[in-house]
């Protein structure tokens, strides 16, 4: 087996050896997948790993590139998150309720991959439907934190963020509905982009909140986002909420907005101090630093946890164990859905279900339900405003660095503090990158943290140029 | 705001949820607990904000674009009951109780 530095190796890297003929993609994949062999058993970021298929894949990539019909894309190896659908392949949410359940089509993302030729890994774990922040509310077991195996990944996209962290695969796919892709991104110390609401099709992604989710990649570098980003983005007929191809405005005031007001409370001393030191290195960079006002991004979390339920338990009243997935037999149709659904979710996702039947049922929705989506409007448009003075807003991606298995697993309240700075930008739908900027100590050992930027609807490319400055600077 | 009744008994049966007793009593302690984490938000003014914004129509032309049967054996392939392409349900709808 060819001897390929996987800890360093970036997909432009990749690219140029692949088509200088220094490697072949059968070689690549093999690499990754003895390095899955070797690790994956205590990472737990894969639920299922393709061997065959992923072989396959890169002797039809090989073929391509030998044929001149080379995409930036050809031959990389890559991990898929556990709710996007390949044809012909399980695809469970991480829940037993979808254990066996085998996809009957392509999600957009994945045949737009397909033409590029890629190779395609494994199936990576998560939180069940894309609920969570650690993974540990996988059905399968948690995935571990490649920096430190006693910590979580976070989530929900954590066995994506793992395997790209722990060098078992190159890139992987994630979804993000509060920060499931910045998250998990940020406490593996490699880099996730949640795109723009609408920028990247959500056709076979199974829904968790609609209004909310998006899928995104997780790399180790600023320009593989941008590549991944670039094969998957684009307007599809299949997704309602797809928005039309335009080109993407760039503006170069070179302004960054901190909403300072929001950092007063709530985050680790170092995570700031960090945060406050990479402002520093933008400053460096030439970019001015100014005050930004969002005045309704106090509500954001709240106003998320209402949202959040309340389309969650909308979309998973579709799995009832009738048309597929788990079914438990009982006498009626009645206690087969109420028996399957018992069986089939796990406590977080029947906690949901419930939390947003509450705030939909009559007499609460309007203090609610309703009232939470007359906030949104307010949080959009404070953003809105907010960008028409920088062209982008600075974050920490988290208030805390990786914290350990089982932590935060009996107080829901305190899980969801994590997401505190990464929901405004879903509840906005504008899109957002996390960065590795640094490292904290904690017990002994280093972990990585997050560095967020956030720019207007359509205005990825911002975030690659600063986030190619930062990356620079380090 | 009052706290509000949280009957978990009623919510599991709106939501096609089998509830053990140990789960009832834990969810009867967490859900009012993050309704308190959200209520917050009634502390905001919204003033006249709509709960929806501008929406854009997205509607197709009523055109079959799905040709018939396309999808059919792979779906009857994943139904947990099926008998001559279609899938087996328990009876719905019965005359007695």
């Amino acid at each position: 087996m060819k001897n390929i530095d996987l800890e360093t190796l970036t997909i432009v890297e990749a690219r140029r050896a692949l088509d200088a003929r220094e490697y072949s993609a059968v070689d690549l994949t093999d690499a990754y997948l003895a390095e899955i062999e070797k690790r994956d058993q205590s990472l737990h970021a894969y639920l299922e790993v393709w061997t065959e298929g992923a072989k396959a894949d890169a002797l039809r990539a090989d073929a391509m590139i030998a044929s001149g019909d080379i995409h930036p894309l050809t031959g990389i190896p890559i991990a898929v998150k556990d709710n996007i659908l390949i044809d012909g392949c399980v695809a469970s949410s991480a829940s037993k309720i979808l254990e066996h359940y085998t996809a009957v089509y392509d999600a957009t993302v994945i045949a737009k991959l397909k033409e590029q030729g890629v190779v395609f890994l494994g199936r990576t774990n998560m939180d069940e439907f894309a609920l969570g922040g650690s993974t540990e509310n996988s059905a399968y077991g948690p995935t571990h934190n490649p920096h430190d195996e006693s910590r979580v990944p976070g989530g929900t996209s954590g066995g994506s963020a793992a395997a790209v962290a722990g060098n078992l695969a190159l890139a992987a796919l994630g979804s993000d509905t509060g920060g499931s892709i910045r998250q998990p991104a940020a406490f593996c110390g490699v880099v996730g982009l949640k795109p723009t609401y609408g920028n990247v099709s959500r056709y076979g992604l199974m829904a968790a909140a609609s209004s909310l989710d998006q899928i995104g990649p997780i790399t180790k570098s600023i320009a593989d986002a941008r590549i991944v980003y670039d094969a998957i983005k684009g307007y599809d007929s299949h997704d309602s909420t797809s928005l039309p191809d335009v080109s993407n405005t760039f503006a170069t005031t070179k302004r960054i907005g901190v909403p300072r007001s929001f950092l007063e409370k709530g985050i680790d001393t170092d995570v700031l101090a960090s945060f406050e030191k990479t402002i520093q290195d933008l400053v460096s960079a030439g970019y001015e630093i100014v005050d930004v006002e969002l005045p309704n991004l106090q509500y954001s979390l709240a106003v998320y946890y209402i949202i959040n339920p309340a389309e969650v338990s909308t979309n998973l009243a579709r799995y009832d164990g009738v048309r597929y997935g788990t079914r438990v037999d009982a006498p009626s149709i009645g206690e087969i859905y109420e028996q399957s659904r018992a069986q089939g979710f796990g406590p977080e996702t029947r906690r949901r279900i419930l939390t947003g039947t509450f705030v939909l049922s009559a007499g609460y929705s309007d203090a609610h339900y309703r009232k939470a989506r007359a906030l949104r409007e307010l949080i959009r448009k404070d953003f809105v405003d907010a960008f028409k003075d920088v062209d982008a807003i600075a974050l920490p991606t988290t208030p805390t660095p990786a914290f350990t298995l089982g932590s935060h697993t009996t107080d829901p309240v305190a899980m969801y503090l994590e997401d505190i700075f990464t929901v405004p930008v879903n509840l906005a739908g504008v899109p957002a990158i996390s960065i590795p900027t640094d490292t904290v100590e904690r017990d002994g050992k280093q972990l990585p943290i997050g560095f967020q930027l956030i720019a207007a609807h359509r205005n990825e490319n911002i975030l690659f140029d600063i986030g190619s400055t930062l990356e620079k600077s380090k | 705001m009052t706290e509000p009744v949280v009957d978990i008994d009623t919510l599991a049966t709106l939501a096609r949820l089998a509830i053990t007793g140990i789960e009832k009593a834990k969810l009867a302690n967490e859900i009012p607990q993050i309704l308190a984490f959200v209520d917050i938000i009634q502390s905001a003014n919204v003033g006249d904000a709509p709960a929806d914004t501008a929406h854009r129509n997205v509607m197709r032309d009523d055109t079959n674009v799905i040709e018939t049967g396309l999808y059919t054996e792979k779906l009857i392939a994943e139904a947990l009951s099926a008998a001559n392409n279609r899938i087996v349900v328990k009876q719905v709808v019965s005359r007695t109780r």
